[in-house]
């Protein structure tokens, strides 16, 4: 770990690269993500939501978020942007003005969005949307309905919506379907096949999977260790690595041959403490403030 | 100079899957697995090398396996090469999948997401 400084105060930050070996290190220079909470609305209701402790509910301030990016990136600490809410897509014109905002600054920069898929088929009408890294849509389970009731809405990700947005994509791969390991839902091997079945059969090439942070009582009741499932897997799959972040987190990932034919490229992940001394990420809340981290220490917010 | 055990068993389960009249498919996955090698560096040349050879005499392979329920491929692999030998190999099909799809690995069996890479999963 490294400290650096930003906006005038001490932050420490990873300066190593996950590894195979858990003993091993790999150093690097520091670098963070900035996420942006575009709002803190959401059309869901999710009982798993890890969001429900840092909503303010502001709304943003282009002027101001483009000045964070710029010092951010004039510090040299920047390695991408991740757009989240709330659901970042209950305002599709405001998305479209924040991406053509950040291309604008810096046309090289990563940037990827986190949807649960409300107004999907909107990403189609923005001007930079062949530009982005990737769009990460949660879906939590194969079945529409059963989807619809862990968002506890009918205004998320449909199938249909996401084979449409593919369609319509010129860079069909930057659609990632993301899935929770949880009790009751897909919480074992063969639902984890059944999801990636459902995955290739909807044109899409990459799913990730992610065990619960064991931060409320939710996740704490219906949390599964990844490694229970991807330490098991069949001959479908090709595991590729299982890497380590020291004891706070660890991902597999690999490939997997439908019952269709059609691969699939998978990522597990799970983050073992709520709570890892060091930070990796930036948040630009939707008040206009950068903490160190979801809902974390106050590093900098413009005085009135 | 053969593939490694693992490798080769997910190529195998590939082929085997596949029907004759499903060749191009089943060249789209072997190019896929091969992309994905390659991009997270578990592949060298060699084992690269050996995989377009597979690729090349797919059709032979899917002839062979439809005629008699399985086929294995590192069987055929010395004598395809050997066959091949002489003329080049045709170069892969340009990947779709390029670098930036790859970026949360890197080289040397390290990961660079950084625990906040991949957007979705939050974490430190």
């Amino acid at each position: 770990m490294k400290t650096i400084r930003i906006f005038n105060q001490d932050i420490l930050v990873r300066d190593s690269l996950c590894t195979t070996d858990i003993n091993k290190r790999k150093e690097v220079l520091p670098s963070l993500r900035l996420y942006i909470k575009l709002t803190d609305e959401c059309n869901a209701n999710c009982l798993f939501c890890s969001n429900r402790d840092a909503r303010d509910f502001g709304t943003i301030d282009l002027k101001k978020l483009e000045y964070v990016i710029r010092y951010l990136l004039n510090m040299k600490v920047l390695h991408g942007i991740s757009i989240t809410g709330g659901e970042p897509m209950v305002n599709p014109d405001m998305m479209n003005k924040l991406l053509n905002l950040i291309y604008e600054i810096d046309s090289s920069l990563e940037v990827a969005i986190s949807t649960n898929g409300y107004n999907l088929l909107e990403f189609l009408k923005m001007d930079a949307v062949n530009k982005l890294e990737s769009i990460h849509i949660s879906r939590h389970h194969y079945n529409d309905e059963v989807n619809f009731n862990i968002f506890g809405s009918k205004d998320v990700a449909s199938s249909k919506d996401i084979i449409l947005l593919q369609e319509g994509l010129d860079d069909k791969k930057i659609i990632n379907i993301n899935t929770l390991i949880m009790k009751k839902y897909i919480d074992n091997l063969e639902e984890i096949k059944r999801m990636l079945d459902y995955v290739g059969n909807l044109g899409v090439y990459k799913n990730g999977f992610v065990s619960l942070m064991k931060c409320n009582s939710f996740a704490l009741e219906h949390f599964i260790n990844f490694n229970d499932i991807f330490n098991n897997l069949d001959k479908n799959f090709y595991l590729g690595h299982h890497f380590y972040s020291g004891e706070y987190c660890e991902c597999v990932d690999g490939l997997y041959l439908t019952k269709y034919n059609k691969i699939v490229e998978f990522y597990a992940r799970m983050v073992k403490e709520c709570n890892c001394p060091y930070t990796t990420q930036l948040v630009y809340t939707s008040d206009n403030k950068v903490t160190a981290g979801f809902g974390k220490r106050l590093l900098y917010k413009e005085k009135s | 100079m053969f593939l490694s055990t693992d490798i080769l068993e997910f190529i195998n389960k590939i082929v085997n899957n596949s029907i004759i009249s499903d060749k191009e498919n089943v060249k789209e996955n072997i190019n896929k697995f091969r992309d994905y090698l390659k991009l997270t560096k578990m592949a060298d040349e060699q084992l690269l090398t050996e995989i377009d050879i597979i690729i090349e005499c797919l059709e032979e392979l899917l002839i062979i396996k439809n005629k008699i329920g399985y086929v294995d491929v590192s069987s055929i692999l010395e004598s395809s090469k050997e066959k091949i030998n002489g003329r080049p190999l045709k170069k892969s099909r340009q990947s779709i999948y390029n670098q930036k799809h790859y970026s949360h690995y890197s080289s040397s069996g390290s990961s660079s997401c950084g625990g906040g890479g991949i957007s979705s999963y939050r974490s430190c």
